[in-house]
């Protein structure tokens, strides 16, 4: 059984405007699953059905084998943490604290237990110190940590984030990538993520879900969806830099190239097998 | 500014909204007006059922206009049973509740049910001018009539802030609800609701402050500076429009002479 398993999905807006038509989805635990599509591809739509916020107007999502309806919502956000594009409209405390002891009012939890929970959650979330401070008054990459801090203090089994880097400064992205892979990996927690960002995804994605108008248009690891140039193109999305300046270098040499790298890394491997075998 | 800004309408399907703005703002005015002044239940009444036939024939769902009127509507019947037990003198019956005693008054139905007819009429009139006229086109109009700049301002203000508030707490309210996991008490639903409602002003304030500051960016002279008009209204009125418009807006005039000659 998939932890997260969303079965022929549709939802249309009131107004008619069918936001997802027969998306259909399998997340296993410990996965990190990126959701790549332009504005109004039904990301974010997506996102609100597996945290209960909106129930599908056809079709079924399961978290664990438990089915996303009225009577489980509490269950269900218990599980899966959502983390908002728009840090502002998540925080409404007056302190850190506060805001990240708010998700675990409802549960029977001692005065202890909840400020171990919260200092846990705050120190995971790189950002100890910063409990008696108003969440207004940080910066944008500080306000997406106490956001993270707050849902991570539920301790969720899977993290959902709409656009994790949108209006972060360069520092901000790296350092938000970083916490998500480290909390992905130490705490096993399984990460779904939407961006437009596909720089970013490569670092964060071992699958890679492509999305348009409502529609799946193509699925398959991070690898696999980025070789696909011409459908990544062709719903108005583009490579990540590094594949493209690869791309272009491959083709002004005449280099036959089987897998475009995606990374760094990957390039700087790429470039030196290239000019190696070219020297030799 | 572009003109297309100015010509566009919420529902070009509709020949309502496909008339003039400035047609459309008088006319609908008129119709708030005169059902703020009618002195007869009847004229109130029909005043409200011409609104509903107006808002029929922009094809727009019930249900929008519902909820746009339900607050208003829950104030009128307020209205109602305030001025039923409250005003007169000849006894229409009478109630006990508890250590209470009600007794309503014959003036205080007839002047109450006039009260509440007027503001549903009233608050539906202006529902279907906000679902058939965009609000520059609007505003435009009222500063176009000589209205005190200071009061287009204001009534612009509210809308945009209005707006803004809405689209906040709708995410809030998201926000909220996806960190529930747990019945929560009486006590922290009350201070959950304070916190989100303190903030839905502030961050309100803030995001209406960044719009104001796109707007004035943008050329709009926040009503100190001379106010040009858009290319749009320095156009005369089509003359098919304004026929139009006289023999709509003769109706809810004449409901306001024959209120005071009946």
């Amino acid at each position: 059984m998939s932890l997260i398993d969303v079965q022929n999905v549709a939802y249309a807006y009131r107004g008619g405007v069918d936001a997802l038509k027969g998306v259909s989805l399998q997340v296993e635990k410990g996965e990190r699953i990126a959701i790549l599509g332009p504005n109004g591809a039904g990301k974010s739509t997506l996102f609100r059905l597996l945290n209960g916020l909106l129930l599908p107007t056809a079709g079924t999502v399961a978290i664990d084998g438990l089915p996303v309806e009225r009577k489980n919502f509490h269950k269900i956000r218990a599980r899966v943490g959502m983390v908002f594009q728009d840090s502002d409209d998540q925080l409404f405390n007056s302190t850190v604290r506060q805001e990240v002891a708010y998700g675990l009012a409802g549960r029977k939890l001692s005065d202890a237990e909840r400020d171990d929970t919260v200092e846990w959650a705050l120190s995971v979330a790189g950002i100890s110190g910063y409990g008696k401070r108003s969440p207004h008054n940080l910066s944008g990459g500080e306000k997406k940590r106490v956001a993270l801090a707050s849902v991570l203090a539920m301790k969720p089994d899977v993290l959902v984030l709409d656009e994790p880097t949108a209006a972060l400064d360069p520092h901000g992205v790296t350092s938000i990538i970083r916490l998500l892979n480290e909390i992905n990996q130490e705490l096993g927690i399984t990460l779904i993520f939407a961006s437009h960002d596909t720089d970013v995804t490569p670092l964060l994605a071992d699958r890679v879900l492509l999305m348009h108008k409502g529609e799946v248009v193509l699925a398959g690891t991070t690898a696999e969806v980025f070789q696909k140039r011409d459908v990544v193109r062709s719903i108005g999305l583009r490579l990540p830099r590094v594949a493209h300046l690869a791309e272009i270098l491959a083709r002004d040499c005449g280099l036959e190239v089987d897998e475009l790298p995606l990374t760094i890394g990957q390039a700087r491997e790429f470039f030196r097998h290239h000019c190696t075998s070219r020297r030799s | 500014m572009d003109l297309n800004v100015f010509k566009s309408v919420e529902n070009s399907e509709s020949s309502l909204s496909r008339l003039d703005g400035r047609v459309k703002t008088v006319f609908f005015l008129t119709g708030v007006v005169a059902s703020a002044v009618v002195t007869r239940w009847y004229l109130a009444l029909a005043l409200w059922l011409f609104a509903l036939v107006l808002f029929s024939t922009l094809r727009y769902s019930w249900r929008y206009l519902a909820i746009r009127l339900i607050m208003p509507f829950g104030i009128a019947w307020l209205v109602l049973l305030t001025v039923l037990f409250t005003n007169g003198s000849n006894p229409l019956w009478a109630i006990q509740l508890g250590p209470f005693h009600f007794t309503a008054y014959q003036e205080g139905l007839s002047r109450g049910i006039l009260i509440m007819l007027r503001i549903m009429a009233a608050v539906t009139w202006a529902g279907a001018l906000s679902f058939s006229t965009p609000m520059v086109e609007a505003l435009e109009t009222l500063r176009a009539c000589k209205l005190p700049a200071v009061m287009v301002d204001i009534a612009n203000l509210m809308g945009r802030y209005v707006y803004i508030i809405n689209d906040t707490a709708h995410k809030m309210h998201d926000a909220q609800i996806s960190r529930t996991t747990g019945k929560l008490s009486w006590m922290e639903r009350m201070r959950a609701l304070g916190l989100i409602g303190s903030n839905i002003i502030f961050t309100s304030l803030d995001r209406s402050e960044r719009i104001y500051e796109a707007m004035l960016a943008r050329g709009y002279d926040d009503g100190s500076g001379d106010h040009k008009p858009p290319p749009y209204f320095r156009e005369p009125i089509p003359s098919a429009d304004l026929r139009k418009g006289i023999l709509l807006t003769a109706l809810p005039v004449a409901m306001i002479v024959l209120s005071f000659l009946v």
